[in-house]
């Protein structure tokens, strides 16, 4: 009787198991595995995709580069794409983790089409990363910057006159009662440190890290936070915060689209001449299972049209000029688009806000300017992760002191 | 008089001892100030633990995607749960993996209960021990350690991370509240009963069906509904152990505050979670209590 | 009970071997090493981890932490006794039902409740928002504050503490109460001598429910507390993040011990081994 009842119980955690992995393993239609940031693709270009070339497309989501990073290497899934930032790509290269994305299967991709902001990037990191080219798609783009509330009297003056970084760290500079946020990932926060003191934020002493743990310290935050960031700014509760570029446009959107006239809009942003600047880009990891698709998802993202629309759920801004044009020129727009951006879910005057918004925070660089781009792209070159270890520790000092 | 004596009214001329002449004080009035003072309490705990609920419901009802503006009352979130494509997904896996971690740490819980309860003493307190470490361990340990052991698999399984391992997570986190739950209504069970049915020539399996179970049943209910709880709002163990595309509702949330926000069909979809459990009890209880009625007058 | 169902539970001790003993100690070892996530190729053995625990930030949070769970818990004692009485005493005969209502709000996900705590712990908020309310432009709001952060975790953990103590609180066989009266003590002496002792075992075990997640606990802290309060499972939380299992296992360890110390703790007052309820 005992071995009966002991088998049974064995048995059926046996057959629970075999069931479940039975179900796993009958999917046989074509599938696309993305490792994506959260609500960074236009849904309907990935139904239409999954129409065209009749597979499914599943996506996953990470909230840091650093998880990108971690999902990767812990290979738990054979991921066909994943859409790290510039820094997160050379890591993942130099780990070996990164298969070359074969060019001649990309017909609509032309690198000469890339905006000159997005060149300059690429540029940059191939300071470090000499084989950046033969690895990456641009995806998105986009910089950080100071974002304040307009509603608070003298701190759009004092932001603009002493061009960001002085003001945002001492708050005797600013008004009385300015309330000061930071951006919760200790990388950009020593980051921010160090464009302060006009230095590379690519680079870790120890000199540099006491610095930056006295700066952050007398910075006196009244929050760290990241999405919070800017909702905050937006209801007033906070008047000055550093974030992408992306999140206040997001923000600014959402408020377009709630009613509030554009000249009505409380905050604003700044974005000072030494900033972060980052690039998404789509990678194909070394252990992915279907290389053919992820190209052809890659060659559908960059072509024209679908690279615009896909710049249109998000506040950052597409790397391709022709994509770029048909946004900034929208009164000559084709009706369909006009039809697609109805009233009722973009808000009135889509269109002509989102043309304004690009211009306004992601301007083509004039010929006469001397320098033509002047954001600093994050690199891990030098940094080993001892490195990084001691920037999460300064942070945490500086909060705690 | 003296001072220490106690106090003797007199009715009539004659002297009556009262009762606190004894020594007993009227609490009347103290314990009335108590019991309101105590219901208030009570009713402070009810908003605190609903509060958070409420506020997300009137981000649910608000036309401005925005949480701190309320432009005007919609229901037009209510219906994006159905038409926003990853949302809908990571509903859709939230339910499958709950229910299905659910059922399955149920049926083995109440066995297990059954075999720790039947063992030796000492085997009994070793066993407990180690039940509970699931249960206190911090949420990102439990995690990374059933990644590192699911990752052992990946060799023979390739595709075993997502769906599988996230019910293997669960069904071991949920595990030790089913078995907690239905453990004290066994020692609370009379041990003869079984003993009797065996005797009488019930085979073991149904004596457990119609024996045991039906002892214990209150303690299972309990258990299935806090193991549901807890597998329904996992967001950190889950979020290590899945893979291939397969994330909840939770995962869905953590990740979608990177870059951009959230819809507003998430607070929708809670509340409606909340609406919906609420209006299944109140009529599940109004239904008992019918039944109650009815079997009291016949 | 019949000594031939004990076999049930054999299967269930192999399970907790592999998926619970085994990463323990397994985490105990990674205490001692350098190295990337769990990658051997750049792996060496060195007692540099232990260093964590010196600097400043780990020593604040741990202390923070400890601070916020006792507070926490403490308050949570309070409320929940006075709630979990009063449920107990009002003689609800659907115990499920108190149950679920206690435990429906966390079907709702937590990074969403804690995130509509924090708004509302704002000066302008949705509700100054749907009031039409002017808030004067230099009031401030007690999220970012200690306060909050204990507000959050008592409104988050609370119906761990009233569930065991109101399940404490049933099994009291209700004669002693009445042979408590009836020998003459009065019913705030019989709360004392015996409802009280009688039901500590569900506060012991609740105060274990609070205090754990409270203690490893990242989200609350991290929004109610706005970032400025630094916590120790936030630590943790950012080591193993960036892939550092090393000194994560080391924090996770530290936490261990006390949980375990809590344990046994729970174990004196509890002889049979059984948390929760």
């Amino acid at each position: 009787m005992k071995w009966v009842w002991r088998h049974q119980l064995i048995c059926s955690f046996i057959l629970t198991i075999v069931v479940i992995f039975s179900l796993t393993s009958c999917s046989t239609r074509r599938q696309l595995l993305i490792l994506n940031w959260g609500e960074y693709i236009n849904d309907d270009l990935v139904t239409a995709f999954e129409k065209e070339y009749n597979c499914t497309v599943s996506i996953s989501i990470a909230e840091s580069n650093e998880l990108f990073y971690a999902k990767i290497k812990s290979g738990t899934t054979a991921y066909d794409l994943v859409v790290p930032s510039d820094y997160m790509v050379e890591k993942m290269y130099n780990k070996g983790l990164l298969q070359p994305i074969d060019f001649t299967k990309l017909p609509d991709y032309h690198e000469d089409d890339l905006l000159p902001g997005v060149k300059a990037i690429i540029e940059q990191l191939e300071l470090t990363f000499p084989e950046a080219r033969a690895y990456l798609v641009p995806y998105l783009w986009g910089t950080f910057g100071l974002m304040y509330n307009k509603n608070k009297k003298g701190l759009e003056e004092v932001i603009v006159e002493k061009e960001g970084w002085d003001p945002y760290f001492n708050k005797e500079l600013l008004p009385k009662g300015t309330k000061v946020g930071m951006y919760n990932v200790p990388r950009f926060a020593y980051a921010t440190t160090m464009f302060y003191q006009e230095k590379s934020p690519n680079i870790v002493t120890d000199e540099t890290l006491s610095a930056s743990k006295k700066i952050l310290t007398n910075g006196k935050f009244d929050q760290w936070g990241t999405d919070q960031l800017k909702k905050q700014i937006a209801s007033g509760n906070l008047d000055l915060a550093f974030m992408y570029t992306g999140d206040f446009l997001d923000q600014l959107y959402i408020e377009l689209q709630g009613g509030t006239p554009l000249d009505e809009i409380s905050f604003d942003i700044y974005i000072p001449e030494a900033t972060i600047a980052f690039m998404d880009n789509l990678v194909i990891p070394k252990k992915a299972r279907h290389v053919d698709l992820a190209h052809e998802f890659i060659n559908y993202m960059v072509q024209k049209e679908q690279a615009y629309l896909n710049a249109s759920v998000v506040g950052y801004c597409t790397p391709y000029q022709s994509a770029y044009d048909m946004i900034v020129n929208y009164e000559i727009v084709d009706e369909k688009w006009i039809e697609y951006f109805n009233e009722d879910d973009y808000g009135k005057d889509w269109l002509k806000n989102w043309s304004y918004a690009m211009q306004t925070y992601y301007p083509l660089p004039k010929p006469t300017d001397e320098i033509q781009f002047r954001g600093t792209v994050l690199s891990n070159k030098n940094l080993t992760n001892q490195d990084l270890t001691r920037i999460t520790n300064m942070v945490n000092n500086a909060k705690v002191a | 008089m003296r001072k220490d004596t106690p106090k003797i009214s007199s009715i009539s001329g004659k002297e009556i001892a009262t009762m606190s002449a004894y020594g007993y004080k009227d609490y009347t009035i103290l314990k009335k100030v108590l019991k309101i003072l105590g219901w208030c309490v009570v009713i402070s705990v009810a908003i605190m633990l609903y509060l958070s609920i409420f506020v997300i419901f009137i981000y649910s009802i608000n036309s401005n995607k925005s949480v701190n503006e309320f432009g005007e009352v919609t229901l037009k979130w209510y219906k994006e749960i159905w038409t926003h494509r990853m949302l809908r997904t990571s509903i859709i896996n939230t339910f499958a993996v709950s229910l299905v971690a659910t059922l399955l740490s149920t049926i083995f819980g109440t066995l297990i209960a059954i075999g720790i309860y039947s063992a030796a003493k000492k085997k009994q307190k070793w066993m407990m021990l180690l039940n509970n470490i699931p249960l206190l361990n911090a949420d990102i340990v439990t995690g990374i350690s059933l990644m590192l052991i699911f990752s052992l698999l990946l060799r023979i399984f390739p595709y075993i991370f997502g769906f599988p391992t996230l019910i293997i997570a669960h069904v071991y986190f949920t595990l030790p509240y089913v078995i907690l739950n239905v453990l004290p209504k066994l020692r609370e069970m009379d041990p003869n009963l079984i003993d009797a049915a065996l005797d009488l020539g019930v085979k073991p399996k149904k004596a457990i069906w119609k024996v045991v179970v039906p002892a214990v049943k209150s303690g299972i209910l309990s258990g299935v509904l806090m193991a549901f709880t807890m597998s329904f709002d996992d967001f950190v163990i889950s979020y290590f152990t899945t893979g291939n595309g397969f994330d909840n509702l939770s995962i869905w949330i953590y990740g979608s505050i990177g870059r951009k926000d959230l819809t507003p069909a998430v607070y929708a979809f809670n509340s409606l979670v909340i609406f919906g459990a609420m209006a299944i009890l109140l009529s599940v209880n109004a239904v008992r209590r019918k039944n109650l009625k009815r079997s009291r007058k016949s | 009970m019949n000594k031939r169902f004990q076999k049930l539970a054999t299967p269930y001790l192999i399970w907790l071997y592999i998926l619970a003993l085994f990463p323990a100690v397994f985490m105990f070892g990674l205490m001692f090493f350098n190295m990337e996530g769990i990658d051997t190729d750049e792996i060496s053995f060195t007692f540099e981890n232990f260093k964590q625990l010196a600097e400043p930030s780990t020593r604040i949070a741990l202390l923070n932490s400890l601070k916020f769970s006792v507070l926490s818990t403490a308050l949570c004692i309070l409320l929940g006794y006075i709630t979990a009485y009063f449920l107990y005493k009002s003689h609800i005969q659907n115990k499920f039902l108190v149950l679920t209502i206690l435990i429906l709000p966390m079907w709702s996900n937590l990074l969403l409740r804690t995130q509509a705590l924090a708004n509302i712990m704002e000066p302008n908020n949705i509700f100054t928002s749907l009031f039409h309310i002017q808030v004067k432009e230099d009031a401030v709001g007690i999220a970012g504050g200690d306060l909050a952060v204990i507000i959050g975790s008592v409104f988050t953990y609370l119906p761990f503490m009233i569930l065991p103590i109101y399940t404490a609180l049933e099994k009291i066989d209700p004669m002693l109460e009445e042979a408590s009266l009836d020998l003459g003590s009065n019913e705030f002496t019989t709360f004392r001598r015996v409802t009280l002792p009688l039901s500590l075992k569900g506060v012991v075990t609740g105060s274990v429910m609070v205090f754990l997640p409270c203690m490893s606990g990242f989200a609350i802290p991290e929004i109610l507390g706005k970032g400025n309060i630094v916590m120790i499972g936030n630590i943790i939380e950012q080591f193993f993040k960036n892939m550092n299992y090393n000194i994560g296992s080391l924090l996770a360890i530290v936490i261990l011990i006390l949980i375990l110390a809590s344990i046994a703790l729970v174990n004196k007052f509890d002889k049979d081994g059984e948390t929760v309820l």
